[in-house]
């Protein structure tokens, strides 16, 4: 019962936020270039804005692009949403997989052994504390413009939580269960499939989510310096033109995008979290913090995208 | 099924110490040059006042702390590092909350590597004695703190150790749980008979369980008492004159001198 009235709650501060929204298009009549309102209302960006999107279109499936020579068109939009949707989602999806397991195991090393220990701990604190938007220009010039180039930064962002995650999770496990199974018989691999992993994991959740956040802010960062698709670039490239209203509406569909990763990654840990106590009241408590991060990039990765 | 057969074997401590540095910088001997013979099949409670050394003498003979001086081997072989051979029931809760209970009580078997069938097999066998048959599915989380101890016994058990190590197992159990896990343990060693050492602070308990107590001070063996009352004991054995004599002395040695002082008057 109180869960439906908190999820009520929270559609009408949603609504609300919207209409707020609306009335500020309303009243702020602050222009970027003439035409472009700073607050672009939702009848603008639902229409006139969703089909400008036609634009990154390159053409196919019986839709010409807009360099063919086509109009805009919905039909345009659409494809070119899912089109650039897809690019983003698979250097995100890439870089999540090798940055999770990267940082995982990285991890698992620290309390591996004494030598694994030395080998990791320290290089892996020392990388953890580059900050990572100001390493994009680095991966650019060794990676150029390509698919490793990007997977390689979403995953070296993505890795440096999950280490950290990791470190935290193994350290906060009960000496007890280690102590319990190896007095049963279970060898040291044995004791960290069958005892750390699953005793970590609730603890490393937060690390999951915050793991993929951050891929969302890479994998858009990464694109702002000059791929050719992605909705990272579509961002970009209306920044040049003073397109307010398909960078606002682009960032919706990012905020859709990672909304749906969180309940995803909810959705997935739920059968490993089943045996924790209390388990069926959990709150997804990351999901605000990180969604906001991919907007709050954008100022700083535009300039040094001018500066190129 | 391990049931009837006895697989156990002797322990024997030969001049033991184990020293701890204090957080102060200034050495501790917790287990100070101790010696004792312990008799496959043995039942021995381990008994002192808290700070006695008892716990960190029965983790050296889990092998979970490390022998600074002297030797333990069982069956005539040194011991070294954790082993199946050597079980362990721990004060604190240990069952892995992850696994439903067959889960936890297979796991033993699992890590040494036994067949499906019969590793299932043992570990119902086992759920079974210590009555837990219908919980087989359940999650630790859905037991209550005596049946997680049921289920740590029964894993312990189905892994038909040599030798059955108990850390103040009961310790934090109401009265009346403990008294039925006591039941259930005897039971269990009735049935395989492993070599026992039982660490309790508990000196009623010591006299319902075991065959031979020892006693432990400032990390030595200050007395050794063989306890030869009748099995099955029942609670009214403690009335029992050798039980009475033993109980005197143990207090004795747990610092409890105006007690039996009083007593001693009244008679």
């Amino acid at each position: 019962m109180s869960s439906r009235v908190s999820r009520l709650t929270s559609v009408g501060v949603l609504l609300g936020l919207a209409i707020a929204w609306q009335i500020a298009s309303v009243l702020i009549t602050a222009e970027s270039v003439p035409g472009e309102p700073m607050v672009p209302g939702w009848q603008m960006l639902f229409t006139q804005t969703f089909m400008m999107l036609s634009d990154y279109w390159l053409g196919g499936f019986g839709v010409a692009g807009i360099a063919q020579g086509g109009d805009r068109t919905y039909a345009g939009a659409i494809l070119a949403v899912l089109s650039n949707s897809w690019d983003t989602s698979l250097r995100l999806v890439a870089g999540l997989l090798l940055g999770a397991f990267v940082g995982v195991v990285a991890g698992l090393a620290v309390s591996w052994s004494a030598w694994s220990r030395r080998l990791v701990a320290l290089p892996g604190q020392v990388l953890r504390t580059f900050p990572l938007l100001a390493l994009i220009p680095l991966f650019e010039l060794w990676f150029g413009l390509t698919f490793l180039g990007m997977m390689l930064f979403v995953a070296y962002g993505v890795a440096v939580i999950f280490f950290t995650g990791t470190v935290n999770a193994v350290r906060n496990v009960s000496p007890i269960y280690v102590q319990y199974a190896r007095t049963l018989g279970a060898s040291r691999l044995r004791v960290y499939r069958t005892v750390i992993l699953p005793a970590m994991f609730p603890e490393l959740r937060s690390s999951i989510l915050l793991g993929v956040g951050v891929a969302w802010t890479a994998v858009v960062g990464a694109e702002f310096l000059g791929a050719q698709t992605g909705l990272g670039q579509i961002i970009v490239y209306s920044k040049y033109f003073g397109y307010v209203d398909r960078m606002f509406l682009v960032g919706l569909i990012l905020l859709a995008y990672a909304a749906l990763t969180f309940a995803a990654v909810e959705r997935i840990s739920r059968p490993l979290t089943i045996w924790m106590p209390g388990e069926f009241a959990d709150q997804p408590a990351v999901t605000e913090v990180a969604v906001v991060e991919p907007q709050r990039a954008t100022p700083a990765i535009g300039r040094t995208a001018v500066l190129e | 099924m391990a049931s009837g057969v006895s697989t156990a074997a002797g322990l024997r401590l030969d001049h033991v110490s184990r020293t701890f540095r204090r957080s102060g910088g200034d050495l501790v001997r917790a287990v100070d040059d101790v010696s004792i013979d312990i008799p496959a099949q043995q039942f021995v409670c381990l008994i002192g006042p808290s700070g006695c050394g008892k716990s960190t003498l029965l983790q050296m003979l889990a092998g979970l702390q490390p022998i600074n001086s002297g030797e333990i081997s069982m069956g005539g072989q040194p011991i070294a590092g954790p082993s199946p051979e050597r079980g362990l029931v721990f004060q604190r809760d240990s069952v892995f909350p992850w696994m439903r209970v067959i889960d936890n009580a297979v796991y033993g078997l699992a890590s040494r590597g036994v067949d499906k069938q019969t590793r299932l097999a043992t570990a119902r066998h086992y759920l079974g004695l210590v009555g837990l048959a219908q919980w087989e599915r359940s999650w630790p989380r859905e037991l209550s703190g005596g049946m997680l101890k049921r289920v740590a016994v029964a894993t312990v058990f189905a892994n038909a150790p040599k030798v059955l190590l108990l850390d103040e197992p009961f310790g934090a159990l109401d009265y009346v749980t403990r008294l039925q896990l006591q039941r259930v343990l005897l039971n269990l060693w009735g049935e395989s008979r492993p070599t026992v050492v039982f660490v309790t602070h508990d000196v009623d308990e010591a006299l319902l369980m075991s065959d031979r107590i020892l006693v432990m001070k400032g990390g030595r063996v200050v007395d050794d008492r063989q306890v030869s009352l009748a099995r099955p004991r029942v609670v009214e054995s403690l009335a029992l004159a050798e039980a009475v004599a033993h109980k005197e002395a143990l207090l004795l040695h747990l610092g409890l001198q105006d007690l039996v002082d009083e007593r001693l008057a009244r008679v």
